[in-house]
């Protein structure tokens, strides 16, 4: 084979050292909303090339400076760039969808003679949240021990399928009392209803005196009761719960003590639905000057809702 | 020993063109060759050469469009843009070059193509055995 090898000028550049400083991807996102993956760098000398960006290998944006058009987008599935927003540094996604989940890679190439060339990628998961919180069903007003505690937790439909967790009185219930989860596809779009079925039988161990907030007053102070709290979670976008109360049976009146206002028909059955900020995870990657942010959030307000005048505030 | 590194530089439509193909030894943040013809082709004048004493000198052997880099190939190599497909051409294999090799393709208006090569060295025979064999001459 004629391989011809020609004859060269050689030449010494000083070698400098491109680096990617940081690399932000929120790992979770929500559908219908926006998001900007930054990508900084320090080019220690050098002039730049180009920036580009790949959602799992296929090229996405591009970034030449000087060159006319400064900027190109390409198509690929489930990414929408708003260029005007778009940068050196940064790409805005909007609006994204379920198909903008994928693994974003930012890329950094100086210009001639060293072409150096720089690379990171973090993966993006966007969620179609659940379109209602989690119900309660199954459950009764009193128990007494012996009787058999049967609920279920289901969700509102979501993609991917959200995490249930039951508590009891605020402590997590242990597997052996768990019946599922399980997932039931819903509609086109391959969107998830989660149910998480709870067993056990009441004792009087799952039964607490109210403490002593004022927010009791209207209870007799004998009645204990039993918190069941189902919680919702998807990745650390979404966070919501379900939480209801059952009283425990008092075997005859007490006396001296005069009766509740709220007997058996009224008491019980209290609800408290909660929504609440997920705190900011900050995962760390291989590399420690690369931080990834997660740090988007819906609906903060907490709503109480009580079936008897009494509301339970924690 | 010689090398070919396939490197696929059609563009994906006609009326597209080339810019620019750098091959990457996997994990290293310089390339090791590239072929620049952003400026449709033509000669770039050649860099000064500058000789800065440091720890951080890097060597680049500059030829047209070509540019080589001198402390993996050390003149080694070739790429050969007129064969279809493209082929990075090493001469002189040695176990220091198995390794994953990564051909970046720039193009004008299409998507930037990347594509990986693995290049294994196999040796064809071990030379320790056959000079055991007393019967066998060396070959």
């Amino acid at each position: 084979m004629g391989v011809h090898i020609l004859p060269a000028q050689s030449a010494v550049f000083v070698s400098f050292c491109l680096r990617l400083t940081e690399l932000k991807i929120e790992e979770h996102t929500l559908v219908g909303n926006s998001t900007r993956l930054e990508c900084k760098y320090d080019l220690q000398g050098e002039k730049l090339y180009t920036v580009k960006w790949y959602k799992d290998g296929n090229e996405f944006y591009r970034f030449l400076p000087g060159e006319s058009p400064e900027v190109q987008v390409f198509d690929v599935t489930g990414v929408h760039v708003d260029e005007k927003q778009s940068t050196a540094e940064s790409v805005v996604l909007r609006p994204l969808e379920l198909a903008s989940s994928g693994k974003y890679r930012c890329e950094v190439s100086a210009e001639a003679p060293s072409f150096q060339t720089v690379t990171n990628h973090s993966s993006m998961l966007t969620v179609a949240p659940p379109d209602e919180g989690p119900r309660i069903s199954g459950g009764q007003d009193r128990y007494k021990p012996g009787d058999t505690v049967n609920v279920n937790c289901t969700s509102g439909r979501s993609k991917p399928a959200v995490q249930l967790a039951w508590y009891i009185n605020g402590e997590q219930v242990n597997s052996s009392y768990l019946r599922g989860p399980y997932t039931d596809y819903v509609g086109r779009e391959g969107l998830m209803v989660t149910t998480l079925g709870l067993k056990f039988e009441a004792g009087m161990q799952h039964f607490r005196l109210p403490g002593s907030s004022g927010h009791q007053q209207h209870r007799n102070r004998l009645d204990r009761d039993m918190k069941l709290k189902c919680v919702a979670t998807l990745g650390t976008v979404y966070w919501k719960s379900k939480e209801q109360s059952a009283l425990a049976h008092r075997p005859r009146p007490v006396p001296g003590l005069p009766l509740p206002a709220a007997d058996d028909g009224l008491v019980g059955g209290d609800e408290q639905d909660a929504d609440s900020r997920a705190d900011p995870v900050h995962a760390s990657s291989n590399s420690p000057s690369i931080n990834i942010a997660q740090s988007l959030y819906i609906n903060k307000i907490a709503v109480y809702v009580s079936a008897s005048f009494i509301v339970l505030l924690r | 020993m010689v090398a070919y590194l396939p490197c696929n530089m059609t563009p994906p439509t006609p009326s597209d063109r080339v810019t620019l193909v750098i091959w990457f030894k996997q994990g290293e943040t310089n390339p090791i060759y590239s072929y620049d013809v952003r400026h449709g082709g033509a000669l770039m004048p050649a860099p000064s050469s500058k000789t800065p004493e440091g720890p951080q000198q890097k060597s680049i052997t500059v030829t047209g469009p070509h540019r080589s880099d001198d402390k993996t190939l050390d003149g080694r190599a070739y790429f050969r843009v007129t064969s279809k497909p493209a082929s990075l051409i090493m001469q002189d294999i040695g176990d220091k070059d198995a390794a994953v090799y990564k051909c970046r393709v720039d193009f004008k208006k299409s998507p930037t193509r990347n594509s990986n090569v693995n290049l294994t060295v196999i040796h064809s025979f071990d030379r320790k055995i056959v000079l055991c064999d007393r019967k066998i001459n060396r070959i």
